[in-house]
């Protein structure tokens, strides 16, 4: 198609030629053609990047006005997207989460408040326990044959507050994205996920606040790097893509990337689809053990997982793996790069999900042995209050972890030509983003939504998060089927 | 030091292998998980261990009379495994160096996902055949299987699938027309040679009769299997 998806408007009343827009875009939309500023509107990815730096606020970029004749099935989208594979014979990739306007659950649960026969209280008065730990839980109490306590205690993870970055490998992300979320999590006290692109060894001091992951392509892994983490995390799946494996292009696979990867420099990253270790919970349960092994039982084992039809069934065969931590990662979930088909047409709502493992595992009275982590399109801090009220423990944010770092969501990850310097790995654009600031951004928006969930959870008469997991009362649903309401455990409003 | 494993736990033999770099462990029998993410020593191993033998090991050299059962050198990254016996499936899964010699046949889906990066070689001689999936999705590394029991082809189906790196040599009793099959040069030959040598080495057995018979490569497209795959939406 001759046209691209947005147009660049610029004002040339207010725009005094100064070329920053030209020197901002790594795309290339804005050129110089002998002594006039022009655009190349097809470029154009509408990251934001040259209207923010424009200081004399002479942009903005609007949504291409050409449309094509309006169908009801033959949408403009599926219109260009056959175009592109008549075109090219290629499988469309897409960045990001799912566009496809599949039901938010999230915004059909209402929390409730005390009124009258419960008092609420005032976080600014009395204080509201957030602090989450995460692992299998001791619950056999058990006395020595001198009356003693005996307790058995388990590896687990504490989070100050019940949120974590999810993982996001080195290579997708630059370095300065990676040091901003790891000193976020230092000083929050929660944790960040090194991916499945290895460990930067500049982390490794601050192995206490880090979750590294195995997955299929076990790219960067040997004892130390098991060893420099608070927990290790083994990758299954990703809710972005489902049943699909990963893979860095060659031309991305250089310096630094190599170095922590440990493979040949531009060598293709590619993480087949399952692991080939893995063909059942037995052997789940076979790489679970020899991690723990690995790692002297010292570190709590995270299986991830993309929700998908029978997620309880297999959540509940994870748990029976010996797991410390279930992370159920939904279809909405942010992705570096996944098949466009894949993204928008596999996989099932996080909020289905985690209702059905925790009711699963809570029948199947395993739900003390394993915590879970919900992820897959947190969007904000009444999200979270409405996942642990569903049956989480935590949950797990990427994408909105980097809007706070700079990210615009134009999607188009995958380029490599991130303008505000995340999802690249070329110096220039990398410098654009500034750690410590985006540090600093990223315990603001924690901290922020914390003293929210405390807000709500003294609202609800809640004085500590454990009280909240799973407390499907403090929910209702608003414009749901019995079907779903069912499926949530929750009832309709006004009930 | 010698270690009777009877009755013994894998915690129990894995804290005694941290503590002595030199020891035979014997009478192995099922114990998983040994020798895991071991960096140093030199251990002998009598018995018949269980899964994940060698997990994660990155410096250690274990040598084990018997068998090995699967998923043995898991994501090894240094180090030396000697079996003096079969193994199981899912050998040598992404691993990034070291070396694993096996004296007789191994399973299915073995030296999947090898890498190797600047100084790291993974290295796998298996002295009899493979079975399914041998090497695929390899990434980097050497494979040699020295088909000692004579079969027309020592490995199974789809051999080096989804490759997109590393080399896989094989032994054959007679010339193989097969496309995906080439005859390996003199320099081939001379690399072949030496991890004869060596596997003999640590076999203890004369490698003159090993280096009869044709070597062959499988042809491994040194390329983005995706290439061309994907389109941007």
């Amino acid at each position: 198609m001759k046209k691209g998806k947005f147009k660049v408007v610029r004002d040339e009343r207010l725009c005094d030629q100064c070329g920053g827009c030209i020197s901002q875009c790594a795309n290339k939309v804005h050129y110089q053609d002998q002594d006039q500023i022009k655009i190349r509107h097809q470029h154009c990815v509408n990251c934001q990047r040259c209207v923010e730096f424009c200081h004399c606020n002479a942009l903005s970029i609007i949504k291409e006005e050409n449309v094509f004749h309006p169908h009801p099935l033959w949408s403009q989208q599926i219109i260009e997207e056959i175009s592109k594979q008549a075109n090219s014979g290629g499988i469309l990739l897409s960045s990001m989460g799912t566009q496809q306007s599949y039901p938010i659950y999230f915004d059909h649960l209402l929390l409730n408040a005390s009124q009258v026969t419960n008092p609420s209280i005032d976080p600014l008065r009395e204080p509201i326990e957030t602090t989450t730990f995460l692992g299998k839980r001791t619950h056999d109490v058990k006395r020595s044959q001198e009356g003693k306590l005996e307790i058995e205690e388990y590896p687990s993870l504490k989070l100050n507050t019940p949120i974590l970055f999810s993982a996001m490998s080195f290579g997708s992300i630059s370095f300065n994205a990676h040091q901003a979320l790891l000193e976020a999590a230092k000083e929050l006290g929660i944790y960040y996920n090194c991916g499945e692109g290895g460990l930067l060894e500049a982390f490794y001091k601050d192995q206490d606040s880090i979750i590294v992951q195995v997955a299929s392509g076990r790219f960067g892994i040997d004892p130390s790097y098991l060893n420099h983490s608070a927990a290790v995390e083994i990758k299954i799946g990703q809710g972005a893509k489902p049943g699909i494996g990963g893979h860095l292009p060659s031309i991305k696979n250089k310096g630094l990337v190599s170095k922590t990867r440990r493979i040949k420099e531009y060598s293709e990253s590619i993480s087949p689809a399952p692991h080939h270790d893995i063909y059942s919970i037995e052997d789940l349960k076979q790489l679970v053990d020899s991690l723990k092994e690995a790692t002297h039982h010292q570190k709590p084992i995270i299986v991830k997982v993309a929700a998908v039809h029978n997620i309880a069934a297999i959540c509940s065969g994870i748990a029976r793996s010996g797991a410390d931590i279930i992370y159920i990662d939904g279809f909405k979930g942010g992705t570096g790069a996944a098949p466009t088909r894949i993204r928008d047409h596999v996989g099932i709502p996080i909020e289905l999900a985690l209702a059905s493992v925790d009711e699963t595992l809570r029948k199947e009275g395993i739900r003390e042995n394993v915590s879970l982590i919900a992820a897959g399109g947190i969007r904000h801090s009444a999200d979270v209050v409405k996942a642990i009220a569903l049956g989480a423990d935590a949950v797990a944010i990427g994408t909105a972890a980097l809007i706070a770092l700079g990210c615009h969501l134009c999607s188009d990850c995958m380029s490599g030509t991130c303008n505000w310097g995340i999802a690249t790995q070329e110096e220039s654009l990398c410098r654009r983003l500034n750690a410590k600031k985006g540090a600093q951004q990223l315990v603001n928006l924690i901290q922020a939504w914390t003293r929210e969930i405390q807000e709500m959870m003294g609202g609800m008469g809640i004085n500590a998060i454990e009280s909240l997991r799973g407390n499907r009362l403090m929910l209702r649903g608003i414009h749901l089927s019995a079907e779903e309401l069912d499926i949530l455990g929750v009832k309709h409003a006004g009930r | 030091m010698k270690i009777d494993a009877t009755n013994k736990t894998t915690q129990q033999i894995n804290h005694y292998l941290s503590q002595n770099e030199e020891c035979e462990v014997h009478h192995l029998l099922g114990q998983r998980y040994l020798g895991n993410a071991l960096t140093k020593g030199h251990y002998i191993f009598y018995g018949y261990p269980g899964n994940v033998l060698g997990g994660f090991l990155d410096g250690a050299e274990i040598e084990l009379y018997g068998n090995a059962q699967e998923a043995c050198g898991n994501t090894m990254s240094s180090g030396r495994l000697v079996i003096h016996g079969h193994c199981g499936d899912a050998l040598a899964y992404g691993m990034r160096g070291g070396e694993i010699y096996v004296d007789g046949n191994c399973g299915s889906r073995c030296g999947v996902h090898m890498k190797q990066y600047h100084h790291l070689h993974s290295v796998l001689v298996i002295g009899g055949s493979a079975g399914d999936f041998l090497g695929e999705y390899n990434a980097g590394g050497t494979i040699l299987v020295l088909n000692q029991f004579h079969k027309a082809l020592p490995f199974g189906r789809f051999c080096g699938a989804g490759a997109h790196g590393g080399t896989i040599y094989f032994r054959l009793d007679n010339v193989s027309n097969d496309p995906r099959f080439r005859q390996v040069d003199p320099e081939q030959l001379q690399k072949i040679n030496q991890l004869i040598d060596r596997f003999a080495y640590y076999m203890k057995r004369d490698p003159m009769h090993l280096k009869e018979g044709i070597f062959y490569q499988l042809e491994i497209p040194q390329i983005n299997p995706y290439e061309g795959l994907y389109v941007k939406n």
